[in-house]
């Protein structure tokens, strides 16, 4: 299944700003030591209303997953998963060519530089799990 | 105890045939079902009206001038799915309880295959998040979020494949003797496991039956109907879990684990004082969630009574009844409340597979994480 095209809103630009250089911006609250995922609003501990933007290391671990099938058995199934951030937020994902999936799985943030739309965000295996 | 605890009963319940595509409106269907609510109810006219829709249905005031009310009493929309099956006896029973009404008639009426479905309903992620963040990948509605939350859910009980189709089986079993059911063929194991992964571990046959149709109940006082099941108690709420994943410390986590002990409580009850449940079952992993948040049955127990030797643990006469109609997964999808119909039936003994002297029944209705529940009791 295809990766549609993503665009930007205005509230988002340091991340994809982040994904045109291969960096995963994600935001954080510097009083409370937190981190949260890029469409995070607010600090649920301090009550701030605004976060700043700071760049995750890209290693994640896998939470669940599920593998969709179009209509069309000719169609690839796409591996949609959510995973673990090692700085602690959790995001919806897609995978990318990874094998023996598992509770816990080491993967790696990898970006995508498509010719139409905002450079996107996928996860694929890294060498401490098995292709 | 509520408030309203035992003060209203319900006293008719009307159903449209279900079909794939009726070929008809949103307010004939609701009329259709309005009526027949009506006439079980002995009943010519409502005082007031409540609904919930998803902007699919017909609007309150049409209905009121399909049945030819000459005046509009107390009446409502409310906007909501799933969630909203069990909590609109609550709604329902405090406009009796408070004296604005002698009776509600309750409806919900939806082209739910043939026109607008759910299988593309948003998340509700956040403003601009599923443009940006899910949906370009691939995440498009409800189906996938369950999915995610399913696989997890199955690892942790220690389920699979097999106990999923016990679900479905036996649901399949209770609709052969439904007639109002829109699947009641048996279903075998080598059936369902040739049957087409849509998000896995859920395939089609682990999906509710999308339904065009509509189903409408009428809520009395209880001393206006004396024979009639009791709204007893209703409670409505949640917390995070699989309709907010992202942000929850366990995503198997359904209205049921934050509800449960508050319906108990409310109710003065214990989960051994449920005779018949009648569980909000959108996709087949559904049912062993909520046995286990409602105190039915144990997670260790649930390999064993979904083995698909002793299945009939949740038949109708087995020791867990669910769903003796088939529920959503086989009767039909009228977002819930055609279950609640079905849990007045089995009190007033003319249910489809009488569960033998149902005198209490759970109704369960959600979205995710919350939802809501309520406990009808034998007049």
């Amino acid at each position: 299944m295809d990766i549609g095209v993503l665009r930007r809103d205005g509230r988002t630009d340091p991340f994809f700003d982040g994904t045109a250089r291969d960096e995963l911006m994600i935001k954080r609250c510097e009083p409370c030591d937190r981190w949260f995922g890029p469409d995070a609003t607010g600090c649920p501990g301090c009550g701030a209303d605004e976060l700043g933007w700071a760049r995750a290391c890209g290693d994640a671990s896998l939470v669940t997953w599920t593998i969709t099938h179009g209509r069309d058995p000719d169609d690839e199934p796409a591996f949609l998963a959510l995973v673990e951030l090692a700085e602690g937020p959790w995001l919806h994902a897609r995978l990318d060519g990874v094998t023996g999936l598992r509770e816990g799985l080491p993967l790696v943030a990898r970006f995508v530089h498509p010719a139409e739309g905002e450079a996107y965000l996928l996860f694929s295996g890294t060498r401490r799990s098995p292709q | 105890m509520q408030g309203f605890a035992g003060k209203a009963a319900v006293a008719g319940v009307g159903m449209t045939t279900l079909t794939r595509a009726s070929g008809r409106t949103e307010l004939q269907l609701a009329a259709e079902a309005a009526r027949a609510a009506l006439l079980d109810a002995g009943l010519e006219r409502p005082d007031a009206i409540l609904s919930y829709h998803l902007n699919d249905s017909a609007p309150v005031l049409y209905l009121a001038r399909e049945l030819g009310l000459k005046e509009i009493g107390w009446h409502n929309e409310i906007y909501g799915g799933g969630t909203q099956s069990a909590s609109i006896l609550a709604d329902a029973a405090m406009l009796i309880d408070a004296g604005l009404a002698a009776n509600v008639l309750v409806y919900r009426a939806l082209n739910g295959r043939s026109g607008t479905r759910m299988n593309a309903l948003g998340l509700k992620l956040g403003e601009g998040t599923e443009e940006q963040f899910t949906h370009p990948y691939g995440m498009a509605g409800p189906v996938h979020q369950f999915a995610l939350a399913a696989q997890r859910y199955l690892h942790d009980a220690g389920l699979g494949e097999e106990h999923l189709y016990a679900v479905v089986a036996q649901s399949r079993l209770h609709a052969g003797s439904n007639p109002r059911a829109v699947r009641r063929e048996p279903l075998d194991l080598g059936q369902y496991l040739a049957d087409r992964l849509v998000a896995s571990p859920l395939r089609r046959t682990d999906c509710c039956q999308e339904s065009d149709g509509a189903c409408a109940l009428v809520v009395t006082r209880a001393q206006d109907a004396p024979g009639a099941p009791r709204i007893h108690a209703v409670v409505r709420g949640g917390g995070p879990g699989a309709s907010t994943m992202d942000k929850a410390p366990d995503i198997t986590a359904l209205f049921s684990r934050y509800l449960a002990p508050k319906l108990y409580d409310a109710a003065g009850m214990k989960p051994g004082d449920i005779d018949v449940a009648l569980l909000y079952d959108a996709y087949s992993w559904l049912v062993p969630r909520q046995l286990e948040d409602f105190g039915l049955v144990a997670r260790e127990d649930l390999p064993a009574i979904l083995s698909t030797l002793s299945g009939r643990e949740i038949a109708w006469n087995g020791l867990h009844p669910v769903n003796p109609h088939g529920g959503l997964l086989s009767e039909g999808y009228v977002h819930g409340l055609n279950n609640v119909a079905e849990a007045v039936r089995q009190l007033r003994g003319d249910g489809t597979n009488q569960v033998r002297d149902a005198e209490v029944a759970l109704c369960t209705g959600f979205g995710g994480s919350y939802g809501s529940a309520a406990i009808l009791t034998r007049g």
